[in-house]
C-alpha cells in the first residue's frame, strides 16, 4: 500500500471518532470543528469534507443539531452528541486503547518476544 | 485586490461544482452540506481582510476538491445506488396492492407473502373488507333487497265506504317516520362505506408499502 493512501485509510477510520469526542463538552458548529482539527496534523487534508461527514453522523443518529444565532450573517448549525453518539465515544476509546498497546506491542518488541 | 463579482463568480462556481459532484446524494442530504459550505465559505470570507484572487483561490483550496468533499459521503452514495434486496419495491407487492381490493383471495395470499407488511397491515389488508369487491359485489343484491326493501306490512280496514278505521302495520311499517328515514340513511351509508373501504385499504396498504422501502434495508 502506497504511504499516502495508508495515511488516508487510518484517517477515515478515525475522524469520525475524534469529531465526536469534540463534541462530547459542548455543541460546536461546523467551523469550529475545522478551526480545532487544523491544529491537529494531517487529521483533516480538506476541511469541505467534514460537512458531509457531520451530515452523515447526523443521519445515523450519532448527533443531533439545532440552531442558534451567530453574531454576524446567518443563523449556525450547532452539533452535539446523542446517546448513542456518547455511547460510540466510549466504545471507541476502549477499543482504541486497545488496539493502540496491540500494535505498539508488536512494534516495541521487534515483532516478536 | 478584486472585484467583488469576480470573487462571488468563484464561489459559485466553486459550489456549482460541489453541487453536480454531490449528485448520488438524496436532495435533502445535498442541500443540507451545501448549505453548510456555503454558509462556511461566507464566514472564512469575512475574516478576509483584504480579498485578493490568491486568498480566496487558497481558501477554496483549504475547503477541498469538489469530488474529494463529495468522497467524504461516497460510501452513501454507492449505497443508494445499489437497492438492498430486501427492501425493494417488486411485482408482488404491486400485484398484493392492485388485487387485494379487486380479486382478494390471490391479492391476499400475495400481501402474506411478501415481506412488506407488518402482521398488523396484513390483518387489516384481509378483513377490511374480507373478500374485497368480489364480497361486496356478491352480497350486494342481498343487502339491497334486506336493506332498502324494508321487511313489514300494514293491514288497512275500511269501512263500506272506503275510510280507514284501522290501520295496524307490523315490522319497518310500524315505526315512525323519522325512524324509518335513519334506518335507509344507515343502511345507504353502510354501503357507501362498503363501496369505498377496500380503496381506502389500499391506500393503507401502499402507505405502509411506501414507509418500508424507504427505510434502510437491514
Amino acid at each position: 500500500m502506497p504511504i499516502e493512501g495508508l495515511a488516508t485509510q487510518l484517517r477515515k477510520g478515525v475522524i469520525e471518532y475524534c469529531v465526536l469526542a469534540m463534541l462530547r463538552d459542548s455543541p460546536r458548529y461546523g467551523g469550529e470543528l475545522v478551526q480545532l482539527l487544523r491544529n491537529q496534523d494531517g487529521l483533516l487534508t480538506s476541511e469541505g469534507t467534514i460537512y458531509p461527514l457531520l451530515s452523515r453522523m447526523r443521519a445515523e443518529d450519532l448527533v443531533d443539531t439545532e440552531w442558534r444565532e451567530a453574531p454576524a450573517g446567518s443563523p449556525r448549525r450547532y452539533y452535539r452528541l446523542t446517546k448513542s453518539g456518547q455511547r460510540a465515544v466510549v466504545e471507541f476509546q476502549r477499543e482504541w486503547v486497545r488496539f493502540r498497546a496491540t500494535v505498539d506491542g508488536i512494534f516495541e518488541d521487534r515483532g516478536g518476544r | 485586490m478584486m472585484s467583488a463579482p469576480h470573487a462571488d463568480q468563484l464561489v459559485s462556481d466553486y459550489l456549482g461544482r460541489l453541487d453536480s459532484a454531490l449528485a448520488g446524494l438524496p436532495k435533502a442530504r445535498r442541500e443540507e452540506i451545501l448549505d453548510e459550505i456555503t454558509n462556511h465559505i461566507a464566514e472564512e470570507r469575512s475574516r478576509l481582510h483584504d480579498e485578493s484572487d490568491a486568498d480566496l483561490r487558497n481558501l477554496l483550496d483549504r475547503v477541498g476538491d469538489p469530488a474529494e468533499v463529495a468522497g467524504a459521503a461516497g460510501d452513501e452514495i454507492d449505497e443508494a445506488r445499489i437497492p438492498g434486496p430486501t427492501r425493494r419495491i417488486g411485482p408482488v407487492e404491486i400485484l398484493a396492492l392492485v388485487l387485494t381490493p379487486l380479486f382478494w383471495p390471490v391479492g391476499v395470499i400475495l400481501l402474506w407473502l411478501s415481506p412488506a407488511w407488518k402482521l398488523r397491515d396484513r390483518l387489516i389488508g384481509t378483513l377490511l373488507p374480507p373478500g374485497g369487491y368480489i364480497f361486496i359485489f356478491f352480497f350486494l343484491p342481498l343487502i339491497l333487497i334486506g336493506g332498502l326493501q324494508p321487511s313489514g306490512s300494514c293491514m288497512t280496514v275500511s269501512d263500506s265506504q272506503g275510510r280507514v278505521i284501522q290501520q295496524s302495520c307490523t315490522g319497518f311499517e310500524a315505526l315512525p317516520t323519522w325512524q324509518q328515514d335513519i334506518l335507509q340513511a344507515a343502511v345507504l351509508g353502510l354501503l357507501a362505506l362498503l363501496l369505498v373501504l377496500p380503496v381506502l385499504t389500499a391506500i393503507y396498504l401502499a402507505w405502509r408499502l411506501r414507509k418500508w422501502s424507504a427505510e434502510p434495508a437491514v
